[in-house]
C-alpha cells in the first residue's frame, strides 16, 4: 500500500508520518527495539500526564478510580488522536484499548514502513506511565504483558491492557 | 518435562558456572526482551539492559554491513570493572555474557560459541 492510500485510510497528518517514519528510521539503524521504545515512551507518558493536568482533566474526572482511569485514557487517546478506530473497555479491574487494524496513526510499521518481525509501539509505555502518574496515591497500574511483550496483535488489531489496583 | 525456558535457563546457568569470573548470562530476542537469564543480572532491570544491549548489537551489525566486515559474530564492551560480550544467535536472538574485567575474554567467547548450538537446538 502506498502512502497516498495510507493517508486516506488512516486520515494521516504530516505529524503522524514524521513520527512513525522517524521511529522506523531509528529501528532501521538498529537503535530501537520494542524494549527500549517501551522505556523511552514512559518519558512521553509523564509529560502527557502534566498536559492532562494543565487541560483540567484531573478536575473533570469521575470519583470512582476505575472510571477515572478509563476517563484519563480516553482523554489521552483524544489529545493525541491515536487512531481512526479504537475501543476502550473497562472489565472488572482491567482497562484495555483495542486499536483496529490499519487505523493506527503512529504505527512505525503500518505508517512508518519499519521492516521488523515484532512490534515497535510507543503506546503501551506511554499509556502506562501516563496512568501511573495521574492515579498516583489512588491506585497502582500494572501493564498486562504476554511473554514479556506489552501488547498482543491479532487479526482485528492491537490490544493493550492495564490492571488497576486501588490503593 | 522441562520447558524451553527451563532448558535455556539451564544452558545459561552452565555458562555462569563453567567459567570463573562470569557473573551473568542473558538471552534476548530482537525486540529487546529477555527470554531467560542466569546469575547476578537476574536482580537488574532486565528489560532496560536487554533493550539497550540488543540495540548495541544491532548497531554493530549495521556498521559491519557498511564496512563490509563479513558479518559481526560478536561484540565486546570493556568496562573498568566488568566486560560484556554479545553474540548473535541465529537471526533473532542475542546471547549476552557479563563477566569480571580480569576474566580471559577467550574463555568467554569460547563458552559462548560452545553454547550456541545448544541454544539453537532448544529453540
Amino acid at each position: 500500500m502506498g502512502i497516498e492510500e495510507k493517508v486516506k485510510e488512516r486520515q494521516l497528518k504530516a505529524t503522524n508520518i514524521f513520527i512513525a517514519s522517524f521511529i522506523a528510521g531509528l529501528n532501521e539503524m538498529g537503535l530501537l527495539n520494542q524494549a527500549n521504545v517501551l522505556w523511552a515512551s514512559r518519558r512521553a507518558g509523564r509529560s502527557l500526564s502534566e498536559c492532562a493536568r494543565i487541560r483540567g482533566f484531573v478536575d473533570q474526572a469521575p470519583a470512582d478510580v476505575y472510571e477515572k482511569a478509563k476517563f484519563f485514557l480516553e482523554k489521552l487517546v483524544e489529545m493525541l488522536d491515536l487512531a481512526v478506530r479504537k475501543e476502550i473497555k473497562l472489565e472488572g479491574n482491567i482497562l484495555s484499548i483495542k486499536i483496529y487494524k490499519n487505523t493506527c496513526k503512529f504505527c512505525p510499521k503500518g505508517v512508518g514502513g519499519a521492516q521488523l518481525e515484532g512490534t515497535l509501539c510507543p503506546y503501551p509505555g506511554m499509556m502506562h506511565e501516563y496512568l501511573k502518574k495521574l492515579l498516583e496515591g489512588q491506585a497502582t497500574v500494572e501493564m498486562v504483558t504476554h511473554e514479556r511483550a506489552p501488547m498482543v496483535q491479532d487479526n482485528e488489531g492491537c490490544h493493550i491492557a492495564f490492571k488497576i489496583i486501588p490503593a | 518435562m522441562e520447558s524451553i525456558e527451563q532448558k535455556v535457563k539451564a544452558i545459561l546457568a552452565g555458562i555462569v558456572r563453567d567459567v570463573e569470573g562470569i557473573e551473568g548470562a542473558l538471552l534476548v530476542d530482537n525486540n529487546g526482551f529477555v527470554l531467560s537469564s542466569s546469575g547476578i543480572v537476574a536482580q537488574s532491570d532486565l528489560d532496560l539492559i536487554g533493550g539497550i544491549l540488543t540495540s548495541l548489537a544491532n548497531v554493530a551489525i549495521k556498521v559491519g554491513e557498511e564496512l563490509d566486515t563479513g558479518g559481526i559474530n560478536g561484540l565486546i564492551v570493556e568496562g573498568g570493572k566488568k566486560q560484556i560480550y554479545m553474540r548473535k544467535i541465529g537471526n533473532y536472538k542475542t546471547l549476552i555474557i557479563i563477566s569480571k574485567r580480569e576474566t580471559p575474554i577467550g574463555m568467554v567467547t569460547y563458552i559462548a560459541r560452545k553454547s550456541e548450538p545448544m541454544i539453537n537446538e532448544v529453540l
